[in-house]
């Protein structure tokens, strides 16, 4: 994330808000690594969300909070 | 002769690439950069280099800290349109333009993917023969 600072794709304060949110997701993590496996899990503006696709997930967080920033992991499987 | 080969420039890799391009901006200006991409069945999202995502103003949306399992990161952002060629019922090639969000590596290694995302947006099918080193991307 801080090459994305570096690289100014990305604000400090959108980096921070990542951080926040992976913070949460790491926290929460046992709670839903069985339950959501298969899944992409990620959280934005403290809340979690969960879906079959990376774009299903954005595409909910955009629609609900615009501007804010996902932290997101597939559980269980990669993406590339 | 189908529209995808083996890479330009890599003899011996066996994977399926296509000449195509990246459109966007930068500065306010109209920006496009030439790329090979590698059209990626193991890729769920689509995703370029970090050197290429330099020329483009692109707005970010997300990140993860693993979305491979060397446990590689990529951020995603939104304002990037890939460009490709898909044949159409004809078998002619026809422009395909996707502007689905896309990955950012957090360095130059690998290739510029084109994945399943964008292949199932446009409604393309993919062929590959890695033997004749000939394939398709076609509607």
């Amino acid at each position: 994330m801080d090459r994305e600072v570096d690289g100014q794709r990305m604000t400090p304060a959108q980096r921070d808000d990542l951080l926040t949110q992976k913070a949460l997701f790491e926290d929460q993590y046992p709670n839903f690594q069985d339950s959501l496996r298969g899944k992409v899990v990620g959280f934005a503006q403290g809340r979690r969300y969960a879906g079959n696709t990376v774009h299903e997930v954005l595409d909910t967080v955009k629609r609900e909070h615009p501007g804010s920033m996902l932290y997101f992991e597939p559980i269980g499987f990669d993406i590339i | 002769m189908g529209n995808l080969r083996s890479h330009s420039s890599r003899t011996g890799d066996c994977r399926p690439f296509q000449k195509g391009s990246a459109e966007g901006t930068k500065n306010g200006a109209t920006a496009v950069m030439s790329k090979e991409w590698l059209i990626d069945t193991g890729a769920e999202v689509s995703a370029i280099t970090k050197s290429n995502a330099d020329n483009f103003d692109l707005t970010p949306l997300a990140a993860t800290a693993r979305a491979t399992s060397t446990g590689a990161g990529l951020a995603m952002h939104s304002g990037l349109t890939m460009v490709f060629d898909v044949k159409d019922s004809t078998g002619a090639d026809v422009t395909a333009r996707c502007s689905l969000d896309v990955g950012v590596k957090p360095d130059d290694a690998g290739s510029e993917i084109l994945g399943m995302d964008q292949i199932a947006h446009v409604k393309a099918r993919v062929g590959w023969d890695p033997v004749a080193l000939d394939g398709y991307l076609r509607q």
